[in-house]
């Protein structure tokens, strides 16, 4: 009986260590054989791809191979779950990047508002809470006011479709910044 | 007993943190083949960063003008390309194979000075022009500010500052129309932009910390009944996108088609309550067919 335990024990140990270790590896984008090692897990790699790659980019263009890749600058950045996988808000409050506010003026400040909207929603869906300050840090007062949402209480009436449709939040949600598919971070307000 | 079972359990263990300490080798190793690569990837951005300072200053109108025309230039322009160039020279006596800070700083400052040389060689026409088509932008963002510190100065029954009053702001448009009109935009831009700013400055002292809330309890059943149709109808433009461009299966495709019907038809009925009166039997029709639509949304996987 003691024997069967340890060899089990002994069992576990080196498989722990051997699906710890294969975690740690980084699988390179061209390395897609199905019968590689840890295929089960998210590569990495296939995140964020280089300029040349992502569809977006003309390949052929001599700028785009200047272009440093995403993956290189985006490392020491914090993580988030979707997107291109950086926390960007987390960065500018971590002081990892220091955005310029103005072309001609590397000195300049934004102008950050300190105000938050609660839009109450239908079912029980959280309620949503804005921050004008996480907006304004990256964004001036013009870049959504008043094409986007007009600047007065209960004169903008924002739907999910609308959302997913690219207008209201959707202008830039899902394209620019951090998609819809992370529910809480728009609907944070428990009711 | 025998000795081979009694000395299992040690041996699991050892072999377990002989595992472990291999992992925390390689890892350590990892780290230490990581610092040459940095190495390699300051060089080739520092390497690229030339590259492209060097096309901007030969390739692009201006820097072919100051190679093969120089003459066509003014020499203010000629002479503050001319800086630009003998930055990018410096950066490149750099050597190649260490990290190189200096050349950076010349690379900078070689992009400055073409800017500064490309600013010197627009002519006054473009300039003007310029400006001139930023007035009508401020001019319709200072309105928008107006009415926004109006009604918060009724909402919290407060006192705007002098320089922000109707009369302050109707005078500094005016002034800035009679500048524009004489020719000068840059100077009308300027003080529309400054204005913006005193605005911005005090709507954001005015509403920071506060938090306003938008409340779905509207104060009469035709307001709600409007609220649902928008709703409604944007849920009804997404689902025709996803059929025009989403490929489900026919069958999925049926119970969509079945299920955009059927809320239509409820919308219908909301619509002819709403004619005779009935807000409220209007506004349930409504959303009994939103309901049907967050059906047919959710075939296509979109949960909202």
């Amino acid at each position: 009986m003691k024997g069967s335990a340890s060899k089990r024990l002994f069992q576990i140990g080196i498989m722990s260590i051997l699906l710890f270790g294969a975690g740690q590896w980084n699988v390179s984008a061209q390395d897609k054989d199905p019968n590689r090692f840890n295929r089960l897990m998210t590569p990495v790699s296939e995140r964020n791809p280089p300029p040349a790659e992502d569809g977006i980019h003309d390949p052929d263009n001599f700028g785009t191979g200047l272009l440093q890749a995403p993956r290189e600058s985006f490392a020491t950045l914090p993580k988030s779950p979707s997107g291109n996988h950086v926390d960007w808000t987390k960065a500018l409050q971590d002081g990892l990047i220091t955005p310029r506010y103005h072309r001609d003026d590397k000195d300049a400040t934004p102008i950050v508002m300190d105000l938050n909207i609660v839009r109450e929603v239908k079912g029980s869906m959280p309620n949503v809470v804005y921050p004008h300050k996480q907006h304004t840090e990256l964004l001036d007062c013009s870049n959504c006011h008043p094409a986007i949402f007009i600047p007065q209480k209960g004169a903008n009436q924002i739907s999910m479709a609308q959302i997913l449709l690219g207008e209201a939040c959707g202008t830039c949600h899902g394209k620019v910044a951090f998609p819809v598919s992370e529910c809480r971070r728009c609907h944070s307000q428990p009711k | 007993m025998n000795r081979h079972t009694s000395n299992a359990p040690q041996r699991a263990v050892v072999w377990t943190v002989a595992g472990l300490l291999l992992l925390i080798v390689l890892s350590m190793s990892a780290g230490e083949v990581a610092a040459p690569v940095l190495q390699e990837k300051n060089q080739r951005m520092l390497k690229q960063k030339m590259a492209l300072v060097e096309r901007i200053l030969f390739q692009s109108p201006l820097g072919k003008q100051a190679t093969q025309q120089p003459s066509e230039l003014s020499p203010d322009v000629f002479a503050v390309w001319e800086f630009a160039r003998q930055e990018l020279e410096k950066a490149q006596e750099c050597p190649q194979d260490k990290r190189c800070e200096g050349a950076h700083e010349h690379l900078d400052s070689a992009l400055s000075f073409y800017r500064q040389a490309a600013a010197l060689n627009r002519s006054t026409r473009e300039e003007h022009e310029d400006f001139a088509g930023m007035l009508p932008v401020l001019r319709s963002r200072i309105e928008g500010y107006q009415d926004s510190l109006d009604r918060i100065a009724q909402e919290k029954k407060i006192a705007l500052p002098e320089r922000l009053h109707d009369q302050q702001i109707k005078a500094t448009l005016s002034s800035a129309e009679l500048l524009e009109k004489s020719g000068d935009a840059e100077s009308a831009a300027l003080l529309l932009q400054a204005l913006q700013s005193m605005m911005e400055h005090e709507l954001i002292q005015i509403r920071s910390g506060e938090t306003i809330v938008t409340s779905l309890e509207f104060d009469s059943s035709e307001n709600a009944l409007e609220y649902e149709m928008r709703t409604n109808a944007g849920n009804e433009k997404l689902l025709l996108l996803l059929l025009e461009k989403s490929s489900i299966d026919d069958h999925k495709q049926r119970l969509v088609t079945d299920y955009l019907q059927q809320s239509r038809d409820e919308c219908a009925s909301a619509m002819q309550y709403r004619s005779a009166g009935d807000f409220e039997l209007a506004l349930r029709s409504l959303e009994v067919s939103t309901d049907i639509q967050l059906k047919a949304l959710r075939l296509f996987g979109i949960r909202i």
